[in-house]
């Protein structure tokens, strides 16, 4: 009897322990303005044959385009020249095996991770981009997926509640040598339409151990500010990057505060700012309605503000965030921060994110819709 | 002395074997290069505007090959299970034209959108984009 009294008790102060861990955790608004304005240039790049569609990739002071359509990767030099093409769609050795790329990392090794639509890892090396391995990878979880999926009290730790984010697929990888995905649900009971448990202790980002090929971990949560104006599930995309000291830094959509959690996904701060002159009278969902739900995503959301991208530049242990306004302005908005303290909130093109460093350039690109023109930009940090 | 000799005949059937391999390689490079051709597309933009959910909207992408060999189409591949596809045929003799018809189902679609199907032939490039944009309301 004495046993389980002990137990009990050391059970009950571990649990407060780690409850208190979260709710003590202070929030910075800490702000020291060193810059108050940058000046973009525009990086002019030759004509290429591409999709326009796909993404810039700043590594080892190579500039990358990945065109997710065509799977050509181009390398271009800090000035925009072209150096060369790799891959290109096909079953060869030097050809990438899928007809879309839905994501892409490069990885500390140096190698090139591509994801295609059905769970299709493709690893191409280095400089030479010969197909090292291709496969599909698990995402077998223990339980029965229907089973897991049809369950009214479901089990947040189970694979099955999830798929992928393929309309926010950023890929990063750790220290460790794994890789991060965006998830989230849909199923009856565990959606962002009716779900207030789903907003409470739904995961959001899966682990994929590259040795095995298994997903072997679902990590993080959503911002408290999604249980607050329910349900925004046109709003709930997030963004993320993970630091040289393997920290991860999470910002959602409707939420001006950043969370940095350690590689256990424990809670080590918050800190943030908000973003200037950003629309932010979101349209909430009460319940099911595909039209509605279509009608807010497709022609509302464009209309609104919201923070949209993180990069953590290690180079400089800067940590950008973009952030759009809305319709009623020409501009969209980058914060940067200095040690959790924001020290600067710039005007920048509309869409703009930072992409990685090459000394003494950050550069970035615009994620449009612009079918016809590939947009690379840079600029100095000159008040640093 | 024997060993050098050995040696000295190693290197001469390596050199002989690389060079007989770089030059199968040049060869093979240079018969790929000799079926290539160049594709011109009319257009590979064809924007529909307006147009009310649910109807169903044909795109027609007329093309010339534009080189001296025959065109082979390998794959038209359409990213969206609303879209079909036909083509009036897949090997086109030079200077000769042909057309992709590509077919969608707006149904399940609002907004602006983008749809979009990959073309990949026996040319430099070996892909062209074909795009269909539409505000459906």
């Amino acid at each position: 009897m004495k046993k389980i009294i002990y137990v009990f008790i050391i059970f009950t102060v571990i649990s407060c322990t780690s409850n208190h861990k979260e709710k003590s955790t202070k929030v910075s608004y800490s702000k020291n303005i060193k810059i108050d304005s940058i000046y973009i240039e525009e990086v002019m790049l030759p004509n290429i044959s591409t999709s326009f569609s796909g993404t810039f990739e700043i590594f080892d002071n190579k500039i990358n385009f990945v065109d997710q359509r065509f799977g050509w990767v181009y390398e271009f030099n800090p000035n925009g020249k072209l150096v060369n093409r790799h891959l290109g769609q096909g079953a060869g050795p030097n050809e990438i095996n899928t007809a879309y790329l839905d994501g892409y990392v490069n990885l500390k090794s140096g190698n090139h991770l591509f994801l295609g639509s059905t769970f299709d890892v493709h690893v191409h090396s280095d400089s030479s981009f010969e197909r090292i391995k291709s496969y599909t990878f698990s995402w077998e979880g223990a339980q029965d997926v229907n089973k897991v999926r049809t369950s009214s009290s479901p089990d947040v730790n189970q694979f099955a509640l999830y798929t992928l984010d393929y309309q926010n697929l950023i890929i990063r990888e750790d220290q460790n040598g794994n890789v991060y995905l965006p998830i989230y649900g849909e199923t009856q009971y565990f959606n962002g339409i009716n779900s207030d448990f789903y907003y409470d202790k739904g995961h959001i980002l899966a682990r994929l151990n590259l040795k095995s090929g298994r997903i072997d971990k679902l990590l993080g949560k959503r911002s408290p500010q999604y249980l607050e104006q329910k349900y925004l599930p046109h709003h709930s995309f997030f963004s993320y990057d993970i630091d040289e000291n393997n920290y991860f830094y999470v910002s959602h959509e409707i939420d001006s505060l950043i969370f940095k959690y350690d590689q256990n996904f424990d809670l080590v701060s918050v800190f943030g700012s908000k973003g200037r002159n950003m629309a932010t009278d979101y349209i909430t969902m009460k319940q099911f309605d595909s039209k509605l739900f279509k009608d807010l995503y497709f022609n509302k959301r464009p209309q609104l503000g919201w923070y949209s991208y993180l990069e953590f530049v290690d180079d400089v242990g800067l940590l950008f965030r973009s952030y759009t306004k809305g319709k009623h302005s020409d501009y969209d908005g980058l914060q940067i921060f200095e040690d959790e303290t924001l020290i600067g909130d710039v005007q920048v093109p509309k869409s703009f994110r930072v992409k990685g460093y090459i000394e003494p350039y950050v550069y970035g690109e615009l994620k449009t819709n612009d079918d016809s023109k590939l947009n690379l930009y840079r600029f100095k940090l000159e008040n640093l | 002395m024997k060993s050098i000799h050995y040696i000295l005949i190693f290197y001469l059937i390596f050199t002989i074997s690389c060079t007989e391999n770089n030059s199968e390689n040049n060869q093979d490079v240079q018969k790929e290069n000799n079926l290539l051709t160049t594709i011109r597309f009319d257009n590979e933009i064809i924007d529909f505007g307006d147009v009310k959910q649910g109807d169903t909207l044909t795109a027609r992408y007329s093309f010339k090959n534009s080189g001296a060999n025959d065109l082979i189409i390998d794959y038209v591949n359409p990213e969206c299970g609303c879209t079909s596809y036909t083509i009036s045929q897949k090997r086109i003799l030079a200077s000769d034209s042909g057309y992709i018809n590509l077919v969608i189902d707006t149904y399940d679609k609002i907004g602006n959108v983008n749809i979009y199907a990959i073309v990949k032939s026996n040319t430099k490039d070996k892909f062209n984009r074909l795009l269909v944009k539409a505000n459906i309301k």
